[in-house]
C-alpha cells in the first residue's frame, strides 16, 4: 500500500445501501432448497444404521503381519527346544530301570550264545598272537573297566565289550591270552550267582573279542629278506 | 412474526410451513449471501446451507415454541454464511498473483486516472461486484465488521482468527475494496457506453 492512498469510501452510506437491498423471491431457489434438504434427510436415514468402519491402513497391517511372523517363529523354536525339569526326568528313569532289567535279560540270552561261539574261534587264534602281547598291566586295567560297567549296567556289557577293539592291539592280545589261558578269571561270574539266586533268567557268558577287526599281527607278515 | 402454529408445523417438518418461512426470508437471505460469496451460484448454496441450519436448529430446540426465531434469524444466518465461506478452503487463492506476460494493452492516457469517482453514488451492483472480487478472508472481515456492524472481537471470534489478523485483513480489505470499486466503476461505465 502506498502512502498516497486516501480511503474515500463512505462506509455508513455503503452499509445502509447494502442493508436495504433485497432480492426478489424465486421458485427455483425453493426447488433447489428442497433438493438440498432431501440430500440431508437421506444422509440422516442412512446414518441411523450402525456403520462399522475398520481402517486397515499400512500402519495397521504391517505391525500385525510382523507380529504374526514373530509369534510363528517363536512357536517353531519352542517346538525344537524341550524346556522340562531334569528332576522329573530322573524320576522317570528310576521308574523305568526295573522294567528294563527284567525284560531284556530273557531276550538277549540267545544273542550272548552266539558270541560265545565266536569266542571259541578266537581262542584258537589267540595263542598265535600271545607272543607279541606281554603287558599284563593294560589287560588288568581293561578288565577292571569291564567289571565296573558290568556292575552299573549289567545289560550293556556287550556294548562295553565291543568298544574294546578301539584300544591298542597289544591290549587286545593280552586279553585274548587271558581268555585262552585262564577262563576261570572271567569277571561276570558273580552276577551269574545273583541271577541264579533270583531264578528269573539265565545269563549266559558273553565275551566280546575283536572278531571283525583285523589285528596287525595277523595281517602283517614280515617279508622274508632275500 | 411467527405464530406458534407455524413453529409447531416446522417442528413436525411440514413442507408448507417451511416454504412459507423460506419465501418470507429469502430476499434478506439472498442479499446477505450475495455479498458474502464470490458468485451468484455460491450465494444460492449459502442460502440453502444457512436456511437448512436454521430449520434444523429450530427442530432440535425443544423450547422452540417459546422463542421468536425472527429476532435471531438474521444474526444466525450471517454466522452460518460466514461458516460456509470459511469452510470452502478451495476457493482461496493468492491475491498477489504476478503474471509473467504482463498486461499487453497499456493505456497511455494521462487524464484517465484523474477521473473523479463519487463513492457515495455508487450502484449496488458495483459495490457487490467489488466485494465479490475480494479475497474470502478480507470479504468476511469487511462484511462482518463494516457492513453488519460487528465489533473486531466478535469478528475475530466468528472467523476464529486473532485480533491482529482481523485488523490487518481489514486494512487490506479497505484498500482492495476501493481499488475494486474504481475498476468496476470504469468497466461498468465502458460497458454502458458500448
Amino acid at each position: 500500500m502506498s502512502s498516497h492512498f486516501n480511503y474515500e469510501i463512505d462506509e455508513r452510506n455503503m452499509r445502509n445501501q447494502l442493508k436495504a437491498m433485497e432480492m426478489p423471491v424465486k421458485d427455483e431457489a425453493w426447488h433447489s432448497y428442497e433438493a438440498y434438504s432431501k440430500q440431508f434427510q437421506q444422509n440422516n436415514k442412512t446414518q441411523l444404521l450402525p456403520n462399522f468402519n475398520f481402517a486397515l491402513n499400512r500402519t495397521v497391517v504391517l505391525p500385525v503381519v510382523f507380529g504374526a511372523i514373530i509369534v510363528l517363529f517363536s512357536f517353531l523354536l519352542f517346538n525344537f527346544i524341550n524346556i522340562k525339569n531334569t528332576k522329573t526326568e530322573k524320576k522317570e528313569v528310576v521308574e523305568i530301570k526295573p522294567t528294563v532289567t527284567s525284560i531284556p535279560v530273557e531276550n538277549k540270552a540267545p544273542a550272548s550264545k552266539k558270541e560265545i561261539k565266536v569266542i571259541e574261534v578266537k581262542k584258537e587264534i589267540a595263542p598265535a598272537t600271545a607272543s607279541t602281547a606281554t603287558s599284563n598291566s593294560i589287560a588288568t586295567v581293561i578288565t577292571s573297566t569291564v567289571n565296573t560297567n558290568a556292575k552299573t549296567m549289567p545289560l550293556t556289557t556287550n556294548n562295553s565289550v565291543t568298544v574294546k577293539p578301539v584300544f591298542s592291539n597289544t591290549a587286545v592280545a593280552a586279553q585274548n591270552t587271558q581268555l585262552a589261558g585262564s577262563p576261570s578269571t572271567y569277571t561276570f561270574e558273580p552276577k551269574k550267582k545273583k541271577r541264579r539266586s533270583k531264578g528269573n533268567a539265565e545269563v549266559l557268558e558273553s565275551i566280546a573279542t575283536p572278531v571283525s577287526l583285523p589285528s596287525i599281527t595277523q595281517e602283517e607278515a614280515e617279508p622274508e629278506l632275500r | 412474526m411467527y405464530t406458534k402454529e407455524t413453529n409447531a408445523l416446522i417442528l413436525k417438518n411440514d413442507k408448507a410451513a417451511i416454504k412459507e418461512v423460506f419465501e418470507k426470508h429469502f430476499g434478506k437471505m439472498a442479499s446477505i449471501a450475495i455479498r458474502y460469496c464470490k458468485s451468484e451460484a455460491q450465494a444460492n448454496e449459502a442460502v440453502n446451507f444457512g436456511f437448512h441450519e436454521f430449520i434444523t436448529k429450530l427442530q432440535q430446540n425443544r423450547n422452540a415454541q417459546a422463542i421468536d426465531p425472527e429476532q435471531t434469524f438474521e444474526r444466525d444466518f450471517i454466522r452460518s454464511c460466514a461458516a460456509f465461506v470459511k469452510g470452502i478452503s478451495s476457493e482461496y487463492y493468492v491475491a498477489s498473483t504476478v503474471y509473467a506476460s504482463g498486461l499487453t494493452n497499456k493505456n497511455y492516457d494521462l487524464f484517465e486516472t484523474n477521473e473523479f469517482i463519487d463513492f457515495a453514488l455508487i450502484d449496488n451492483e458495483v459495490l457487490i461486484r467489488s466485494l465479490q472480487q475480494l479475497v474470502p478472508s478480507q470479504r468476511l472481515v469487511i462484511n462482518l465488521h463494516v457492513i453488519d456492524g460487528n465489533s473486531l472481537d466478535e469478528t475475530a471470534n466468528i472467523i476464529e482468527a486473532s485480533l491482529q489478523t482481523v485488523k490487518s485483513s481489514l486494512e487490506k480489505a479497505r484498500y482492495n475494496l476501493q481499488k475494486n470499486i474504481e475498476k468496476c466503476y470504469k468497466t461498468m461505465k465502458n460497458e454502458q457506453s458500448l
